[in-house]
């Protein structure tokens, strides 16, 4: 079916809806507002990077030293948290965003007030079926559903909207997921991994979860389109899972051992830092990872850590 | 409760029953494909043959006994195919000609249960494909009303999501090609309107499961008789006898193509018939000379004999002239073990989570028609999963347990380093590797760079790269295996963690 014909048939179905039903008319407004929160914060740190702990107690510590969530989520507003649901892999094998982390995020959403809060992931296992089965191993659809978040549909062509990229050098149209459109706060939630293709699985790399047609960076250039996406959207909040790394046999993974625990998360605005970091968790040379290198030209962020206000906090110490 | 009301309520049943089972939803899938072809007279026969021990194959025993009681009782109470007949009938009661005494085209339906079985022997299972009865109604279940529930249930789902609910899930029918569409769609049309024009006429000349049963219940016990004192030839019986096989000029019933529905004892104003037991089990008379029947049988058993002889099978012949055959799904076996075993009835197809079965149309050459394949267009098969084999109710598909499904090699990969991108263009992609789940696909780092490179000695051919390569054509292809073989397991180098150790206390930054 039409793609167009079909966001049409849904506007129809939605507004025919709301006229019959008194809800139906304060959900369609509440949508549609878009109300960014971008405090203009003076003191904020540009990166919180806190470690030795469980992933849910670092994110709150985390957030308390980038000022609280009510920085970032107003309320009423809505929220999407976009974790890597990128493969079925249980937690212990680290190809998948820690779900306490998650379930830690939305609660803190709803805490400062947010109206509702989406998850999702556009899988990278693209065989039709292969969404559900990675929503469910993950553990991230059952630890986001217990925190009172609609973990949301990614894999029908429906969802999606085609949006072109101003400044791209190649990707300058994709098809993006309605939710990042529509949603007054986007959080990335990635994992750190190993991706024995690009070297690094982070925030940037994430992103690839939010658009329709994944095989299109590839056949273009993988680590420009990964840049160039940020050009379109940059995520209010990204908050790197590095409680557990894989490091090696990424993307997916293979056992648990090729996992170690470095009970790492950062957080920041900068997409470009925050993967320079998480990049030198890893333990490799940022400059070595491509898309950091190519976002950094861009100007979408900053990948010269030294020159940036970074606050270090290790629990438990 | 009458007879004819008991097998109204156990048809429905059963009939409910197969259709969810090849709506696709894995876990009912998996467990009414346990049960319910148990009672379904092909797929319990193959069992028989191939596997005598087997508890399906006891189904076909268990049929057989019952049909050399009772008559013909599968094509009532447990086909289908034939519930859906009944169903037909029922729904045009109004618009329809009553039914009538028909003639008899038993020499027709011999003769194609005769040349099904030989070409079946033979190793074409194209007649068993197209006629079986259990498949027919496989298919028109998992293709055109799969498709009508589906569509009902993604309009629902699409209404939910305005609301945000999303408890039911958008579903996606398998792909089908247009030309098995149109088989399924005509059987469908050719079959009901056979019905409504003359009944079980379907059953009793075209269906070898029927021309077989039909001859076991020329011996059954159990059987209808007319008593000639109280009938009154009023016809009430006639007029109700969906296989036009009770005779009332002659006061006589064709046993052999009676599908006992019990309508004609619930029509009969004087009750004149009656089914009960015949001691001793007399001859029911057909009207064929001896001469013909005499030759009839003999060509059949000559037939079946010199087939069952013939050493060499099509299958083997068809795989020396094509080398390119469909990838057949893990746990087939062979070119030959899955032609010779697969009925065709799409349970595998419906039941695939990734969609990637579908069924083929003419790609198996003179083995078989619509038979299952794996399209890796379509998706890829799942590393963790081995439904197909759970519910194949045949055994053309053995059911594996995961380790062993892990390491079936179905088919064979191929990089063509004149497609991939990061041959041509050298930079990265990694599309298949990434998803590789054997490790069969590995980066090699040139001049920083990561190549794909291919070890195919870990390789199960499962289509995940073919699936995901962004090329066009495919740079990486899977080609299939006609005899299935073992793959190696990958077991990663003992490699110090030396992450464990950096900058444990600290941050590196």
């Amino acid at each position: 079916m039409n793609k167009l014909n079909s966001k049409q048939r849904r506007e129809f179905l939605k507004k025919s809806l709301a006229a019959g039903v008194a809800v139906g008319g304060s959900l369609l407004w509440g949508t549609t507002d878009r109300l960014f929160a971008k405090a203009a914060a003076s003191g904020t740190p540009d990166l919180v990077a806190v470690k030795n702990g469980e992933p849910d107690a670092m994110f709150n510590q985390a957030i308390t030293m980038m000022g609280g969530m009510k920085k970032f989520v107003k309320k009423g507003q809505t929220v999407l948290v976009k974790p890597n649901i990128g493969f079925a892999r249980k937690p212990e094998i680290g190809a998948t965003t820690n779900p306490k982390l998650i379930k830690s995020i939305v609660g803190h959403c709803f805490e400062a007030g947010a109206k509702k809060v989406y998850v999702f992931d556009n899988v990278a296992e693209s065989s039709y079926g292969m969404a559900r089965k990675c929503y469910k191993e993950s553990g991230i659809e059952e630890a986001a559903k217990s925190a009172g978040a609609l973990v949301a549909p990614a894999d029908n062509e429906k969802y999606y909207q085609k949006v072109t990229i101003p400044g791209a050098k190649t990707l300058v149209s994709t098809e993006v997921h309605e939710l990042v459109l529509e949603a007054d706060v986007f959080i990335n939630v990635p994992i750190l991994k190993n991706h024995r293709y690009t070297y690094q699985s982070i925030a940037m790399k994430n992103l690839m979860g939010v658009v329709w047609d994944r095989m299109k960076y590839h056949s273009l250039d993988l680590e420009q389109s990964i840049a160039d996406f940020c050009l379109f959207k940059k995520p209010d909040l990204n908050i790197v899972d590095a409680y557990r790394v894989m490091w090696r046999f990424g993307p997916q993974g293979s056992t648990p051992e090729n996992a170690v625990l470095k009970k790492t998360l950062l957080v920041s605005k900068d997409i470009v830092a925050v993967d320079a970091a998480a990049s030198k968790v890893y333990g490799m040379d940022p400059e070595r990872v491509r898309y950091i290198q190519l976002g950094h030209d861009l100007n979408i962020g900053n990948m010269n850590l030294d020159e940036l206000n970074i606050q270090r906090h290790v629990m438990g110490g | 409760m009458s007879l004819k009301k008991f097998r109204i309520t156990i048809s429905t049943t059963v009939f409910i029953l197969c259709v969810m089972a090849f709506l696709g939803d894995e876990k009912i899938s998996t467990a009414l494909s346990n049960t319910l072809p148990y009672f379904q007279f092909t797929p319990s026969l193959l069992k028989f043959i191939h596997n005598p021990g087997h508890l399906l194959g006891s189904g076909f025993l268990i049929l057989l006994a019952a049909t050399f009681i009772f008559g013909r009782c599968y094509c009532s109470f447990l086909c289908p195919l034939g519930i859906l007949q009944d169903i037909g009938i029922r729904l045009t009661r109004g618009f329809r000609k009553r039914h009538t005494f028909q003639r008899s085209y038993r020499l027709a339906s011999y003769c194609l249960l005769v040349l099904t079985v030989v070409t079946a022997i033979l190793g074409s299972f194209t007649l068993v494909n197209l006629l079986d009865p259990y498949s027919l109604f496989g298919r028109i279940a998992s293709h055109p009303f799969k498709s009508v529930i589906l569509w009902i249930n993604n309009m629902i789902v699409d209404i939910f999501e305005q609301f945000d609910m999303y408890a039911l899930m958008v579903r996606k029918q398998h792909h089908i090609p247009f030309s098995v569409l149109t088989v399924s769609i005509g059987s469908l049309g050719i079959i009901l309107a056979f019905s409504i024009i003359s009944g079980r006429a379907y059953c009793n000349t075209i269906c070898p499961v029927g021309a077989f049963l039909g001859i076991v219940s020329r011996f059954s016990l159990f059987r209808f008789v007319i008593d000639p004192k109280n009938c009154r030839s009023c016809r009430s019986c006639e007029s109700v006898c969906k296989a036009g096989c009770i005779d009332i000029d002659k006061l006589e019933i064709d046993s052999s193509r009676c599908v006992t529905c019990f309508n004609c004892l619930d029509a009969c104003p004087k009750k004149a018939l009656d089914y009960k037991a015949q001691v001793p089990i007399p001859f029911s008379g057909p009207r064929v000379p001896s001469k013909r029947s005499f030759l009839i049988s003999s060509a059949a058993a000559g037939g079946t004999f010199l087939s069952a002889l013939f050493p060499i099978r099509l299958s083997s012949l068809e795989a020396a002239l094509h080398k390119q055959m469909p990838i057949m799904p893990p746990g087939s076996k062979s070119l030959s073990h899955f032609t010779q075993h697969c009925t065709a009835c799409h349970l595998c197809v419906s039941v695939c989570r990734t969609n990637v079965i579908v069924p083929a149309y003419l790609e198996y050459g003179v083995c078989g028609i619509l038979q299952p394949k794996l399209d890796y267009l379509q998706g890829h098969c799942d590393f963790d999963c081995n439904a197909c084999g759970q519910v194949c109710p045949t055994g053309a598909i053995a059911p594996l347990l995961l380790p062993e499904k892990k390491r079936t090699r179905i088919g064979t990969v191929s990089l063509n380093k004149k497609k991939c991108i990061v041959h041509v263009n050298k930079k990265h992609c990694g599309a298949c590797g990434e998803v590789c789940p054997t490790h069969a696909i590995f980066p090699v780092e040139k001049e920083l760079v990561l190549f794909p490179e291919i070890d195919i000695d870990y390789c199960i051919g499962c289509g995940a790269c073919e699936h995901a390569c962004p090329t066009q054509p495919k740079a990486i292809t899977v080609t299939s295996e006609l005899v299935h073989l073992k793959a190696q397991k990958y077991v990663p180098s003992a490699s110090t963690k030396q992450l464990a150790e950096t900058h444990n206390k600290g941050f590196p930054f």
